[in-house]
């Protein structure tokens, strides 16, 4: 897996991309669904791993559509 | 975690070639994000031919079109609160900031969501720990915690890195002064001016702040971080490191630190921005070791995109190499050097209110200052630099500091004759933030027949 300048990710940061996509993936999909200390305590995760995701370069996208 | 004098080693010591590839590509997305999201960037972009797609190396930068200050403000004015600069709806951010308005200009208002949030301490982060700032730390914000954003990202960035947050919010100096000793704090953060003010009360208080728990200090908020006089005496006062920061409320965060090798001047976080400096006039770049004005675009915020915004800040770009940290990134020299239109033209003499600083501030015994304009015989400007000097009784030389003063200024100032006058203590305007030291009162400017407009 490489990022945007074409790096190899190492293992761990391969770890951190896949959580990163994860969470986004399933406040996406069940945001609507999810309790109130889920869904705004996953938001702010997400925001967190958003700025890894960006330190790693991996090109994150914009997030404000779900509120991050 | 592994020890390591970078916050983020890969992209503070990337070559620069490789850097210059990141931003090639994190321009296209910003300018790409703009233009589908902000119609006013959008149309202004189509106006210079300036697509995603065409964004094919650094040189492209320069077909955007500058954003200024004025355009914030007039836009925002037009269609209050925010003008038309929003990529999202406003109900999707968390937080409200606007400038300080010490200018007596328009504030600018600005909005961040979540993540931008996390940008904008994470940017504070690579400042506080290139300055040695680390989690066993225990740090104080002699800071108001208003709705100037000032050093509300600091916080959040100490947070981050784990250490002890004392917010010194509502505060007397006293009391702050008190809590640094009380809690042993190792880093206080404030602006320059300030750090002084708590000095004197520290002395007044007869505790020895040089003895003290603080080993560092994070100056932002005025440029004399950086003049060596003044971080000298404050260095000299707390017994601690100095290191100068600067940010903006526009980009919501510092764009340039002093790591903790010194060099005299401010590494630029190119990995998140592009920092361009031109000759106001031409709007051409200036080459390294030149003076110009800063030129910035931002990767963060995607609330409020700024894409080549004029900051009227005065500075002077030299290479990476100038500093023996192991960084690639960029240094201004000496900080933030002033304001492009700081200059202050007096009988045909420039004169920058850093310059004085940097002469008044050689002189330890003066503890407040001023430099007054004023225009004598309805006709002739002038300009004189009014002082206190506490504890004046008890010098031996009363008049030579005085003397000595207006022969360093005038020296400094191709032979310029600047008055140097003693007032009393407490006259002159104290500063927590953004000091002005300068007041101009002059009805004719330069001497040749210029109306002041108001």
């Amino acid at each position: 897996m490489k990022n945007c300048v074409g790096r190899e990710l190492s293992q761990y940061e391969q770890k951190i991309a896949e959580v990163y996509e994860n969470l986004l993936g399933v406040v996406r999909d069940h945001g609507q669904e999810m309790q109130p200390f889920a869904a705004c305590n996953a938001r702010k995760a997400l925001g967190a791993l958003w700025q890894i995701a960006n330190g790693m370069d991996l090109d994150p996208d914009q997030l404000y559509d779900i509120h991050v | 975690m592994t020890e390591s004098p970078y916050w983020n080693s890969r992209h503070e010591t990337m070559n620069r070639n490789e850097l210059g590839r990141l931003q090639v590509h994190r321009l296209r997305r910003l300018v790409e994000w703009a233009d589908a999201k902000v119609p006013w960037h959008s149309q202004r972009l189509r106006k210079a031919g300036v697509s995603a797609d065409k964004i094919k190396s650094l040189e492209d930068l320069r077909r955007i079109p500058f954003m200024t200050r004025d355009d914030l403000m007039r836009e925002q004015l037009a269609q209050p609160p925010f003008g038309p600069f929003l990529s999202a709806p406003a109900e999707k951010a968390i937080r409200y900031h606007m400038t300080s308005g010490t200018s007596g200009r328009t504030p600018i208002r600005v909005l961040d969501g979540i993540k931008d949030w996390e940008w904008i301490s994470e940017n504070w982060c690579t400042g506080f720990w290139a300055f040695g700032i680390r989690p066993e730390d225990r740090v104080f914000f002699a800071f108001s915690y208003g709705t100037f954003i000032g050093f509300w990202g600091a916080h959040y960035c100490c947070e981050k890195i784990g250490c002890l947050v004392l917010p010194g919010g509502n505060m007397t100096t006293k009391a702050r002064v008190e809590l640094i000793f009380d809690m042993d704090v190792t880093v206080v953060c404030s602006t320059p001016t300030y750090a002084m003010r708590m000095a004197q009360e520290a002395e007044k208080l007869g505790l020895n702040l040089a003895d003290g728990p603080v080993k560092r200090l994070i100056l932002s908020g005025e440029p004399a971080g950086s003049i060596p006089a003044t971080k000298k005496l404050i260095e000299r006062q707390w017994g601690a490191m100095a290191g100068d920061t600067a940010g903006m409320t526009e980009i919501g965060t510092i764009m340039i630190f002093e790591c903790d090798h010194q060099p005299g001047g401010t590494h630029i976080i190119e990995d998140q921005l592009i920092e361009e400096v031109i000759n106001p006039e031409t709007e051409e770049p200036v080459s390294y070791g030149e003076r110009g004005e800063r030129v910035v675009t931002s990767f963060g915020r995607g609330f409020m995109p700024l894409l080549r915004y004029r900051t009227g800040d005065l500075v002077m770009r030299v290479p990476a190499a100038t500093c023996s940290c192991g960084r690639t990134w960029d240094i201004y020299d000496g900080g933030i050097l002033g304001r492009v239109d700081d200059m202050k033209l007096v009988r045909g003499t420039n004169v920058y209110p850093r310059a004085i600083e940097a002469i008044v501030r050689q002189f330890e015994d003066i503890d407040e200052f001023q430099i007054h304009l004023y225009t004598a015989d309805e006709i002739r400007d002038e300009i004189e630099v009014l002082v206190e000097i506490p504890d004046r009784e008890n010098r031996e030389d009363k008049d030579g500091l005085l003397r000595q003063l207006a022969i360093k200024l005038r020296e400094a100032h191709e032979g310029l004759r600047m008055g140097v006058k003693e007032v009393s203590i407490g006259s002159l305007p104290r500063f927590e933030l953004k000091a002005k030291r300068l007041k101009d009162d002059r009805i004719v400017i330069g001497g040749s027949g210029e109306r002041r407009e108001s």
